[in-house]
């Protein structure tokens, strides 16, 4: 095709990206490596029996990819897997649009095949998006990602800091006596209303 | 009363709250346990997920009180549980929530659309029989956003890597692949 071009630096969401060399299929798709793929070793397993491995992200389409990276990447602190722009009829095809170009990027806590997150956003879409869900409840139709973390009370700090919609600050669900600290949770909703809730272990007594 | 709410709330707690997920070095969260959908209707939900994807039951509760109404910011309402697991994995599970006596508002119905739009939530998940599932998929009448294709053809591959998208009762989308073979040299 000789569309190969090298260092592109592309305007993406209002950002400069440095973007590597793209890659073209034998049909008109199209896809960018903003950052170079950091793939976790290993691959997907399928226990006896199973023909569906662990989830292997959830992804949301959001309203501005840098936006969430915000929360998921700084404050989160989640790594970046892959950070591609789509281009072509494959794209479109599996997402049954026309004519829409996707950057897509996949977060992930250390290394890890399983239990990632996609940050992916729509462009040339010609639907707008509703207002997002800001509400500090719980309503059907929500759909939230729940992640264990070891920091529950600066997170929520941070996070209450930036102007995330709290819907739980951190709270035991049950008091167990067999721990000297218990384990909390909180649940707040991202700026595209995805409910996140954060999970803390707790720490059992010594004689335990 | 409760001798059930004090069950409901010891089988909730273990998975739920008390995780044995470690947080990786140089990290403040670990792998996503699960993504929760709060569903219109949990035993709809469940003949996907469960009967249709083969998942497998790792909770199934009814919690109510006022700790998980605070941790909802609810008021008075109940929740019947249900997480799904691939095999024994403590990452990557699905939540089945539905919220009961919820009577704040008519529920918006789901979107039913063929094409993805902006502020859709998708759960992907890796298979091993694309062409099966897909099959069960379409005889069940989930509207398919797209069938089994090939997205991004890989010369260097003698099996392509090949997805196939469609959307559950909620309107999530549901992404699955089955991941190609290279060539043997």
């Amino acid at each position: 095709m000789g569309r190969a071009f090298r260092h592109t630096l592309l305007v993406l969401g209002g950002v400069l990206c440095a973007a590597q060399s793209p890659v073209f299929a034998q049909d008109d798709s199209e896809v960018t490596a903003l950052i170079p793929m950091n793939r976790p070793a290993g691959g997907p397993v399928f226990q006896e029996g199973m023909n569906i491995a662990p989830m292997a992200r959830a992804t949301i389409f959001v309203r501005d990819i840098e936006e969430s990276l915000k929360l998921y990447r700084d404050i989160l602190g989640l790594k970046p897997m892959f950070d591609n722009y789509w281009k072509g009829s494959g794209i479109n095809a599996i997402q049954g649009t026309q004519g829409v170009e996707l950057r897509a990027t996949v977060l992930m806590a250390g290394s890890s095949v399983g239990g990632n997150i996609g940050i992916y956003q729509l462009f040339n879409s010609p639907h707008e998006a509703p207002p997002p869900r800001q509400t500090p409840d719980t309503r059907p139709g929500d759909f939230a990602i729940v992640w264990p973390t070891n920091d529950i009370y600066r997170l929520t700090a941070e996070i209450e800091a930036a102007g995330y919609p709290i819907v739980s600050p951190p709270v035991s669900l049950i008091e167990r006596e067999e721990y000297a600290v218990q384990p909390v949770e909180m649940m707040f909703r991202d700026r595209d209303g995805v409910l996140v809730n954060l999970v803390q272990a707790g720490v059992l007594k010594e004689d335990n | 009363m409760l001798k059930r709410l004090a069950l409901a709330v010891l089988v909730l707690v273990g998975p739920l709250g008390a995780t044995a997920q470690d947080v990786p070095d140089g990290h403040v969260v670990s792998s996503m346990t699960r993504a929760t959908i709060f569903v219109r209707d949990l035993d709809e939900s469940l003949k996907l997920y469960r009967d249709l994807l083969g998942l497998t039951t790792r909770v199934d509760t009814f919690v109510e009180g006022p700790r998980i109404n605070e941790i909802m910011g609810t008021e008075d309402y109940g929740l019947k549980a249900v997480i799904l697991q691939s095999g024994d994995s403590i990452v990557g599970n699905i939540g089945i929530y539905e919220i009961t006596g919820d009577d704040r508002s008519v529920v918006a119905p789901p979107s039913a659309r063929t094409d993805t739009v902006t502020g859709d939530f998708a759960v992907v998940f890796i298979t091993n029989d694309i062409d099966g599932v897909t099959q069960k998929v379409i005889d069940a009448g989930y509207p398919l956003i797209s069938p089994p294709m090939v997205l991004f053809p890989n010369p260097d591959a003698d099996v392509q890597t090949r997805e196939m998208m469609f959307r559950d009762h909620d309107g999530v989308l549901v992404n699955l692949i089955e991941l190609g073979v290279p060539k043997p040299w």
